[in-house]
């Protein structure tokens, strides 16, 4: 293989997002597999995880017609400039999330899927949404994965870790009404996880009994699962993507809207745990399969078929 | 009657709020039942609607009697004076429970509240199952028949983005991509608008787009339903009280492509028998928060308490 894929991700390093990370797991599993990528993030790595994926020196940076460039679905700015210019080399796209990405302006120009030789998305729901919505054709799905080496179960405690920061009147709503409903349950921990490195997000999910589910407006929803593959039990909102892998086996799963009753659902999970509750327990058997579904092997394969057929 | 109901609303004029003209029409309704009902609102009288419900720019000496109704945002000045030793009966009025919770002073028994009430059966539940209130009275809000009444409609879809800011936004870009053929259609954006303009945009618009976060009640779709259109969106749980799956396309919070969709619906069918009956139920469904069912109530609530 000549041509090279190379993530256009001119964000802030310091920026934490799902999607970032993704990314350069993407690069890893492409270089594991014999296909040469890098990251293209002037700012440098990401200061919140480790990775084995090269970036791309700025002062180097020259495309030829065998690399495909690879674009986030942010298409303003600089990377809808970028995505716009006549180049030599072949473009893809890479949504991760198709709601804001109806919002930039590349997105709303007629004919822009022109810019793209092939257009990919982390999971069906996404997918479909972009071939309806923006009227984009042959939408691959490139899975997310987790690291089973990372995400995995540790010594549990009774804690309800959560990741606030999309819908923080939301946990806060949440916590409370956990707390006055449920005053038999003061003593359970409440781990808000923020600004925090993978390694550090991982120990404080390998320790959760309990996961809330914050996810809004997501194309996959990355961080419920790996607190599934932590051992935690799920409780909370799927934010739409995340019906990609929620079941009713594998967490509770509620509207958005419904604080009360996801109150209820994490009370239902912390005393299940505590009793031994053979639903509860079987939920929490129910997330690691499913965690353990999404594969580095499999996101790889997802890879290759697709870059393999623009390079 | 001799005591005085005080609605205690310390908030500034240009606060656009249901809840503070929810307030007002209660105070009128009071007052034309031959209760002395006053407002205590230092700023004035909020700008943004009319009525005639009395204000009083400070507080009088209050006696036992009297009935001092509190709202549940217990910040502030509004706390310190829920503090403060009085021989009148205290009500807590809450009309956003979710927003109760995410306050410095929790509504609570040890403020002295002794009476309890609520805009919606679904907001009492929640005040009697986790704020652990012994009773909650549920209070009706009003709309407005005459100011909310359908005019001549037209293809326009009227939405309040204040407490979904960026999903407004994502679901017009959304909507537009999806359906070109509907991009010009416009969209009416209703922020700080004064009342009577806000119900002649409803009253000109086929479809209301009902954005809420979490709600006691909800008074915009109803009000939206009394001027004609049909309500799209999402009903913020509280408007699980008169929300049906005939009087409105009523989606969860987060099925943005679905809300889309069922815009498109309202604009592209809108002369067609479904949505003929949809309008009319709506309206039917606004019609029951009318001034005479609100006023027996209220009289029952305030006259158990003088």
């Amino acid at each position: 293989v000549s041509g090279r894929v190379i993530f256009f991700y001119p964000f802030s390093k310091t920026e934490i997002t799902g999607g970032i990370k993704t990314v350069y797991r993407q690069a890893e599993l492409l270089a594991d597999a014999g296909i040469e990528a890098m990251v293209f993030q002037p700012e440098g790595h990401p200061v919140w995880f480790q990775s084995r994926a090269k970036l791309l020196d700025p002062a180097r940076f020259k495309v030829t017609p065998e690399d495909v460039l690879v674009f986030p679905e942010a298409l303003s700015g600089q990377i809808g400039d970028m995505a716009r210019a006549p180049m030599t080399a072949k473009k893809a796209l890479f949504c991760q999330n198709q709601y804001y990405m109806t919002t930039h302006a590349l997105t709303a120009e007629p004919g822009f899927a022109r810019h793209f030789a092939g257009i990919a998305a982390p999971s069906t729901v996404a997918a479909g949404f972009l071939e309806r919505v923006a009227h984009l054709k042959d939408v691959a799905v490139i899975p997310c994965a987790v690291d089973p080496a990372v995400f995995a179960p540790g010594e549990k405690r009774m804690e309800i870790a959560l990741v606030p920061h999309k819908l923080p009147r939301e946990a806060e709503a949440i916590a409370k009404i956990f707390a006055l409903k449920y005053p038999e349950f003061a003593s359970v921990r409440w781990t808000p996880i923020e600004a925090k490195s993978e390694r550090e997000t991982a120990a404080l999910l390998a320790r959760a009994s309990v996961f809330l589910s914050l996810g809004a407006l997501e194309s996959f929803g990355l961080i419920a699962l790996e607190a599934m593959a932590a051992g935690a039990v799920v409780a909370g909102f799927d934010g739409y993507g995340g019906r990609e892998y929620a079941t009713v086996e594998n967490g509770i799963w509620l509207p958005q809207d419904h604080l009360e009753e996801t109150a209820d659902a994490l009370a239902r999970i912390v005393k299940g745990l505590e009793t031994g509750d053979a639903d509860i327990l079987s939920m929490r058997k129910a997330g690691l399969e499913t965690a353990a579904r999404f594969t580095p092997a499999r996101t790889c394969a997802a890879l290759q078929g697709f870059y393999g057929r623009l390079i | 009657v001799a005591g005085r109901i005080v609605f205690i609303a310390p908030f500034p004029k240009a606060q656009v709020s249901g809840g503070i003209k929810t307030v007002y029409r209660h105070a009128e309704i009071l007052a034309g039942a031959g209760f002395q009902t006053f407002i205590y609102q230092p700023d004035g009288h909020p700008t943004w609607f009319e009525s005639r419900a009395r204000l009083i720019p400070r507080l009088f000496e209050t006696a036992e009697g009297d009935v001092l109704v509190f709202p549940e945002s217990l910040d502030g000045p509004i706390a310190e004076l829920a503090r403060q030793p009085t021989p009148a009966r205290k009500v807590l009025f809450v009309q956003a429970h979710a927003y109760a919770l995410l306050q410095e002073v929790p509504p609570g028994q040890f403020l002295g509240f002794t009476h309890f009430a609520a805009p919606s059966e679904i907001a009492k539940g929640f005040l009697q199952r986790v704020l652990r209130f012994p009773d909650v009275a549920v209070l009706p809000c009003i709309v407005d028949p005459v100011l909310f009444a359908p005019h001549t409609k037209r293809p326009l879809i009227a939405f309040l983005p204040q407490k979904r800011t960026r999903e407004a936004i994502i679901l017009r870009s959304l909507f537009q991509l999806k359906y070109p053929a509907l991009k010009s259609v416009p969209w009416q954006a209703i922020e700080n608008t004064p009342e009577r303009e806000t119900a002649m945009i409803f009253g000109a618009a086929q479809a209301v787009l009902a954005l809420p976060w979490v709600e006691s009640f909800g008074l915009v779709p109803l009000e939206a339903m009394a001027a004609g259109a049909v309500v799209v969106g999402f009903d913020g749980y509280g408007g699980k009280e008169f929300a049906t799956t005939r009087n409105g396309l009523w989606l969860p919070p987060d099925h943005f492509e679905e809300t889309a969709d069922a815009l498109a619906r309202v604009l592209t069918q809108w002369d067609t028998p479904f949505f003929a009956a949809m309008r009319e139920d709506g309206a039917a469904t606004a019609a029951r928060y009318n001034r005479e069912a609100a006023t027996a109530v209220l009289q029952a609530f305030y006259g158990s308490l003088m």
